[in-house]
C-alpha cells in the first residue's frame, strides 16, 4: 500500500501541481483597457415566435445588405500597399501601390507639425485630372531645408504626379509617380502614388464617386 | 415470382431514396437552417444568427475596420461599414472540422459573445519584407527612418482571443525565430491547453494576405464570428 502510495499517487499529484504551476505561469495577462464584450450581444429581443423571427431576421439581413456598394469599389490596402478595384466576390484590378509613411515632421521655427499618414476611412473619388500639378506645400520646402516660397508660381511642379490624379478629399489624391522603384514602400506624405500602366487601368475603370475604402 | 422481384425492386428503390434524403439532409450547408427564407427553423440557431447580424450592424457604423471569422463559408474577412476590404478563404492546417466547430462553440460561448476583440498578438518567425541596403537608399533619398520603412513579413504567428480561443497562421515565408524558448513554452502550453479545452485553429495562407492580416489585426480589433451552425 505504502508502495503505491509513493510510487504511483505521489508522481501522479506532483505531475499536476507541475501541469497546473506551468499552465498558471505561462497564462498572458490580457492588456489593460480593452473592452471583452464590445457588443451587448446577451440581451436581444428577438420573437419566440417563427413567423415573426423570420421577419426580423430578414429585416436584419436587409439592413446589413444595404451597406454594401452596388457598384465596384476602390480599396487600398496601407498594410500590404496594394489597392484594388474590386466588388465583395470579385477583384478587376490589383496593383503595387505606395502609401503613407507614418513619419513625423516638425517646423523647428515655427513648431507646427505633420505626420505622414494616408487616412483611414469611407471617401469618393471627388475628381480626376489629367496631367495633374504639385502645388508644393509647406512641409515639402521644410523637409528639404529650401526657404518657403513667396511667389505662388515657385510652388508649382508639373513632373511628378504622372498622368493622371484622382482626388478623394482633404487635398488627398491617387497619382502616378516618377518613383516607381519605390512602389510598395510606405514612403509617401499620404497620397497613394500608382505605376503608370495601372494608374491608367484604374482611371478608366473608376467614375467619380466610386467608394474609396483605405484601412 | 413477377411480383416478389416487383417488390424487391420496389422495396431497393424505396431504400435508396429515403438514404438519398437522408443524406440530402445531412450535406446541408452550415448555417442555412437559420436564414430568413429557409423552410427548416431552429429557434436557437436563428438567434444566434440574429445577433450576429445585430453585431456586425453596430459594428458597421464605426468608421473602423473589423475582422471576420466566417465559419460558414470558411472565409477571414477584413470589413469596413460592412463592406469587405480583405478576405482570405482558409485553407486549414492540421485542423478537421471538429477543431473548427470548437473555435466557433469556444468563441461563442455559453454567454453568446458574437464579438470578442483580439487580446493578444504573437509572432513566432518572421522576415522583413525589404533588403536592408534598399532600405538604406530610400532612407537617404526620402529623410524617412528604415525602420519605419521596414515591414515584417510574418513565418507563424497568432492571434489569441478571451477564453484561449486561438488562431494560428502559418505562412511559407523563412523567417528568424523572435525567441526559441518562448515558441517551444507557447507550443507546449497550447498543446496541453488543447485537451484541457482550449480551441486552436490553423490556417495556411500566402505571405502577402498574411502581411496584411498581421498589420491589421491589432490589439483590440473587434471580431466578429459567424458559427459553423
Amino acid at each position: 500500500m505504502k508502495k503505491i502510495f509513493f510510487f504511483v499517487i505521489v508522481p501522479i499529484v506532483f505531475l499536476i501541481g507541475v501541469l497546473v504551476v506551468f499552465m498558471t505561469i505561462t497564462r498572458e495577462k490580457p492588456p489593460e483597457g480593452i473592452k471583452l464584450a464590445l457588443v451587448d450581444t446577451v440581451a436581444t429581443n428577438f420573437p419566440k415566435d417563427e413567423k415573426l423571427a423570420r421577419k426580423e431576421l430578414g429585416n436584419a439581413e436587409k439592413s446589413l445588405a444595404k451597406l454594401k456598394p452596388l457598384k465596384p469599389y476602390i480599396v487600398i490596402d496601407t498594410h500590404a500597399n496594394r489597392i484594388y478595384y474590386r466588388t465583395e466576390d470579385s477583384i478587376y484590378l490589383d496593383a503595387v501601390c505606395s502609401t503613407g509613411s507614418g513619419s513625423e515632421l516638425i517646423d523647428s521655427v515655427t513648431k507646427r507639425k505633420w505626420v505622414f499618414n494616408t487616412p483611414r476611412g469611407v471617401f469618393k473619388i471627388q475628381n480626376k485630372i489629367k496631367d495633374p500639378w504639385w502645388r508644393k506645400p509647406d512641409w515639402e520646402f521644410i523637409e528639404t531645408g529650401e526657404p518657403i516660397p513667396k511667389v505662388e508660381s515657385d510652388r508649382m511642379d508639373g513632373n511628378v504626379m504622372g498622368d493622371f490624379a484622382m482626388g478623394f478629399g482633404d487635398g488627398f489624391f491617387i497619382h502616378g509617380t516618377i518613383y516607381e522603384r519605390l512602389l510598395g514602400i510606405n514612403v509617401t506624405h499620404g497620397c497613394v502614388r500608382l505605376g503608370t500602366d495601372d494608374l491608367h487601368k484604374l482611371v478608366e475603370l473608376t467614375p467619380i464617386g466610386t467608394s474609396v475604402y483605405i484601412f | 415470382m413477377m411480383t416478389s422481384a416487383r417488390r424487391l425492386s420496389g422495396s431497393i428503390v424505396g431504400v435508396l431514396a429515403i438514404s438519398l434524403l437522408v443524406s440530402c439532409a445531412e450535406k446541408r450547408q452550415p448555417g442555412t437552417t437559420a436564414t430568413s427564407t429557409d423552410k427548416q427553423w431552429d429557434q436557437q440557431q436563428a438567434e444566434i444568427q440574429y445577433r450576429v447580424l445585430q453585431a456586425e450592424l453596430k459594428l458597421a457604423q464605426a468608421n473602423k475596420p473589423y475582422l471576420v471569422l466566417d465559419l460558414r463559408r470558411n472565409r477571414l474577412e477584413i470589413k469596413l461599414q460592412g463592406t469587405t476590404v480583405w478576405n482570405y478563404a482558409m485553407t486549414l492546417e492540421n485542423t478537421g472540422e471538429s477543431e473548427l466547430k470548437k473555435f466557433g462553440e469556444r468563441f461563442v460561448g455559453s454567454d453568446t459573445k458574437v464579438v470578442r476583440p483580439i487580446l493578444f498578438k504573437y509572432l513566432f518567425a518572421a522576415t522583413g519584407k525589404t533588403a536592408d541596403s534598399i532600405l538604406a537608399i530610400v532612407s537617404d533619398a526620402t529623410t524617412f527612418p528604415q525602420e519605419l520603412l521596414q515591414r515584417t513579413i510574418p513565418e507563424r504567428f497568432q492571434l489569441k482571443w478571451s477564453d484561449d480561443v486561438v488562431l494560428d497562421i502559418r505562412t511559407d515565408v523563412v523567417g528568424k525565430p523572435e525567441s526559441k524558448w518562448k515558441n517551444t513554452m507557447v507550443d507546449i502550453r497550447q498543446a496541453i491547453g488543447g485537451h484541457l479545452g482550449d480551441a486552436l485553429v490553423s490556417v495556411k495562407m500566402p505571405k502577402d494576405n498574411a502581411i496584411t492580416l498581421y498589420r491589421a489585426a491589432v490589439i483590440g480589433l473587434p471580431t466578429l464570428i459567424y458559427p459553423a451552425y
